[in-house]
C-alpha cells in the first residue's frame, strides 16, 4: 500500500517535470503541444475514490498551472478530467467488472479498450485547456483542430510510455 | 436539516467539482488586478528557482548566438561612443538601464510572459521598459525579490504608442493574437504613404519607453475608406522565439511626468 503511493507521488513529480521541462519547450509549429500530465489522472486506480480524485486532478492543474503562469487553464481542465474519469470507468466497464485489475493499464485491460479509454479522457481535457485558451480570439474550428492534434501526440507519448513500462513487471505492480 | 445534509452528502462529486472549476474560472478570471499580481508574484517566485536551474543548463546551447549578438551590439555601441559628437544628442536623462538575463519565456500563448532572473533587489520596478538587443520586448508587470515576470509585446493587453519613422505619423499598436512576428499599427491617416520596410519607433508618450526605439518594420498596409485610417502590419524587431539578455529601463521622471499630465488633464476638464 504504502509502495503504491509513493509510486504515484513520484509519477506525479516525474510527470509535472517531464511537461514543464522538456515537453512545454517543444512546440510544433507553436500549435500543437503535448501534454502528457494528464496520464497521472488516467492511471489512477480504478477503485480510487472519486471526490479524492478529483481534488488531486485540480491540485495536479493548479501545479501546472504555476509552473506555465496560466492561472486557471490548466486547473479548470485537469478538473473537469478527473470529474469525466468515473463516468467514462463506468460507461465501459467489462462485463465481469474490473476485478481482475485495479489498474487501467494496457497489460490488464487490453490495447483496444485502454486506447480509448486513455483517447477520451486525452482529448476531453485538451479540448477544455485549448477553448479556454483560445475562445476570445479565433473559432470553435481551430481549438477543435488544435485538440486533435495535440491529443495525438498526447497519445503517442502514452503509448510509447505502456510499451515501456506495460512489459515488466507482475500483474500487480502499478506501472 | 437531515435532508439537506443527506443531499450534498449524496451529491458531494458533483457539488465538489462544480466548486473547484469556479476556483478554477475564478483564477482564471482575475486576469488583472490586485489578486492577480500577489498570485503571479508567489507563481513568479515558485517557478522562477526551478527555471533558473533549467536556464543553468540550457544556457550554453545557445552560446554563440548570444556572443554574436552581444557583439554586434557591443559594435554599435562604440559606433555611438565614436559618433557622439557629430551626432545631434538626445536626451534620454533619467532613464536608468539593467541588463538582465531571461529566464523562460512563451510565444504560442495567446498571453505570453517572460520570466527573468532579477528582481526588486536588483533595483527592479513594475511597469519598467524591457528591450532587447534588436527592439523593444515589453513592460514588466510583477516583481518578487529575485524574479520578474514581463508582458511581453505579444500580449492580448499591449497597446504601445509608436510612430513612422520617415512621416513622423504616429498611432497604436497592439497584437491580435495568432503569429508572434506580426502586430498590428492602427489611426494612421489613409494619405500616409507606407512602403514595406518602413522603420516604426516608439513614440515614448506613456513615459514608459524611451522615444526612437525600434519596435519593428512595416509589412504591409491596408487603407479602410469609411473610416479614413489605414491599419499596418508591423513584422515585429524582436524574435520572441529567443530571447535571452533583455535590459530593463526604468524612467526615474516617470513620476514626474504622470503628475504634469494629471495636471493638464485638470486643466483640460475645467
Amino acid at each position: 500500500m504504502d509502495r503504491q503511493i509513493i509510486t504515484y507521488i513520484l509519477r506525479f513529480i516525474l510527470l509535472v517535470l517531464i511537461q514543464v521541462f522538456v515537453l512545454n519547450n517543444i512546440q510544433f509549429s507553436g500549435i500543437l503541444n503535448p501534454y502528457i500530465y494528464v496520464y497521472f489522472l488516467i492511471m489512477l486506480p480504478v477503485d480510487f475514490r472519486p471526490t479524492v480524485g478529483l481534488i488531486v486532478g485540480f491540485l495536479l492543474g493548479l501545479t501546472m498551472d504555476m509552473f506555465c503562469q496560466t492561472l486557471g487553464m490548466h486547473t479548470i481542465a485537469a478538473t473537469f478530467a478527473a470529474y469525466c474519469r468515473p463516468y467514462i470507468l463506468t460507461y465501459m466497464a467489462p462485463r465481469d467488472g474490473y476485478e481482475f485489475s485495479r489498474v487501467p493499464g494496457v497489460r490488464q485491460m487490453g490495447w483496444l479498450w485502454f486506447l480509448t479509454y486513455a483517447a477520451i479522457i486525452v482529448f476531453l481535457h485538451h479540448f477544455v485547456l485549448f477553448f479556454i485558451e483560445m475562445f476570445r480570439v479565433t473559432g470553435l474550428l481551430l481549438t477543435l483542430g488544435k485538440s486533435l492534434g495535440s491529443s495525438l501526440m498526447t497519445m503517442s507519448l502514452i503509448v510509447v510510455i505502456q510499451l515501456i513500462f506495460a512489459r515488466s513487471g507482475k500483474s500487480n505492480s502499478y506501472e | 436539516m437531515q435532508n439537506v445534509f443527506l443531499f450534498f452528502w449524496k451529491n458531494q462529486f458533483s457539488i465538489l467539482f462544480i466548486l473547484l472549476e469556479i476556483i478554477g474560472f475564478a483564477l482564471l478570471g482575475s486576469n488583472s488586478g490586485f489578486h492577480q499580481s500577489q498570485l503571479h508574484q508567489t507563481g513568479v517566485a515558485l517557478s522562477g528557482n526551478v527555471y533558473q536551474i533549467q536556464h543553468a543548463y540550457t544556457q550554453y546551447l545557445g552560446l554563440s548566438d548570444e556572443n554574436a549578438e552581444l557583439r554586434e551590439e557591443n559594435a554599435d555601441l562604440l559606433e555611438q561612443l565614436i559618433n557622439q559628437p557629430k551626432r545631434q544628442s538626445v536626451n534620454r536623462d533619467g532613464y536608468k538601464v539593467i541588463p538582465v538575463q531571461a529566464i523562460n519565456s512563451t510565444h504560442h500563448l495567446k498571453n505570453n510572459f517572460i520570466v527573468i532572473r532579477s528582481g526588486s533587489v536588483d533595483g527592479i520596478k513594475p511597469a519598467s521598459a524591457v528591450i532587447g538587443p534588436s527592439g523593444i520586448v515589453g513592460i514588466v508587470h510583477s516583481v518578487s525579490d529575485h524574479y520578474s515576470s514581463i508582458l511581453p509585446l505579444i500580449h492580448s493587453s499591449t497597446n504601445i504608442n509608436a510612430r513612422l519613422q520617415r512621416t513622423s505619423y504616429f498611432g497604436q499598436c497592439h497584437w491580435v493574437g495568432i503569429d508572434e512576428e506580426i502586430m498590428t499599427l492602427e489611426n494612421i491617416p489613409n494619405h500616409v504613404v507606407v512602403n514595406p520596410g518602413d522603420t516604426i519607433l516608439t513614440r515614448g508618450g506613456g513615459g514608459i519607453f524611451p522615444s526612437g526605439l525600434v519596435l519593428g518594420f512595416a509589412e504591409s498596409s491596408e487603407k479602410n475608406e469609411s473610416s479614413g485610417f489605414q491599419e499596418i502590419q508591423v513584422k515585429l524587431a524582436t524574435d520572441f522565439k529567443k530571447i535571452n539578455t533583455l535590459f530593463v529601463i526604468e524612467n526615474t521622471l516617470k513620476q514626474e511626468l504622470d503628475s504634469i499630465m494629471i495636471q493638464t488633464e485638470a486643466w483640460i476638464d475645467k
